[in-house]
């Protein structure tokens, strides 16, 4: 599971880099500038398989137990931004992602 | 309209207010879209006999394009806002299922899960705010 979630957190880095060149345009130029942007396409891709992968799990694990692993993904997405994209952080953010993740959690429990 | 884009991409490092609700805006309307997307996936994950059920399953196919707009609305979002600001807020998705849930599978929450959603709104509107502060 969580080697899914780094797998998702990866995606969603090469999504926002691939995020500078997207524009909503269906033109034959604009199709084609989809098409050639790699880090989108690739981007979905991983983000698709770690889909993929969650479906897979939760055929043989409860969704009680999955969903608040999935929000570990916020941790990874925080600390690649930083790492990867030179994103500034700060306490807000780290507290805000610590609330999510405990919330994440209540909102599963029974 | 790229042409400004560009324009407010290069000016990120002055980003103002109005700069910083454009993502966030954005990203809690790809939240709605992915939530309604998931509900319409599960009224639809009852009639899947064949392929042919799955593939005129209107709720099915709904369900799709409604998660392809969402995914769209991410990217579109991620272009105007820093990834750690706009992610974060994608956890805004397990509150509107949980309210969906209760609308419209009349599923029962307890206190405690309604702590976890505003547990989650505090949680979120803390990232909005403190990225407020770097300008």
């Amino acid at each position: 599971m969580v080697i899914f979630t780094i797998i998702g957190s990866f995606g969603s880095i090469l999504l926002k880099k691939g995020s500078g060149r997207f524009h909503l345009d269906f033109s034959t130029k604009g199709i084609i500038n989809l098409l050639t942007n790699w880090n989108i396409i690739f981007g979905g891709l991983l983000y698709f398989l770690s889909l993929i992968g969650f479906i897979f799990l939760l055929r043989q694990q409860e969704l009680s137990i999955l969903y608040p692993l999935t929000s570990i993904g916020y941790i990874f997405v925080t600390l690649f931004s930083v790492w990867l994209l030179k994103e500034r952080i700060n306490a807000y953010k780290i507290l805000g992602i610590a609330l999510i993740i405990f919330g994440v959690w209540m909102i599963t429990l029974h | 309209m790229s042409k400004e884009n560009h324009k407010q991409k290069d000016s990120k490092k002055n980003r103002s207010t109005t700069f910083l609700c454009k993502p966030i805006l954005i990203v809690i309307l790809c939240t709605i879209f992915t939530s309604a997307g998931q509900v319409l996936l599960k009224i639809g994950s009852k009639n899947t006999g064949s392929l042919i059920d799955i593939l005129t399953n209107i709720y099915l196919i709904l369900g799709v394009c409604s998660y392809a707009v969402g995914a769209i609305l991410l990217i579109i979002a991620l272009k105007y806002g820093d990834l750690s600001l706009v992610y974060p807020f994608v956890a805004l998705s397990f509150v509107w299922v949980t309210l969906l849930s209760i609308l419209f599978f009349h599923e029962t929450v307890g206190w405690i899960n309604w702590l976890g959603i505003l547990v989650i709104i505090i949680g979120v509107s803390l990232i909005g705010y403190g990225s407020k502060k770097w300008k």
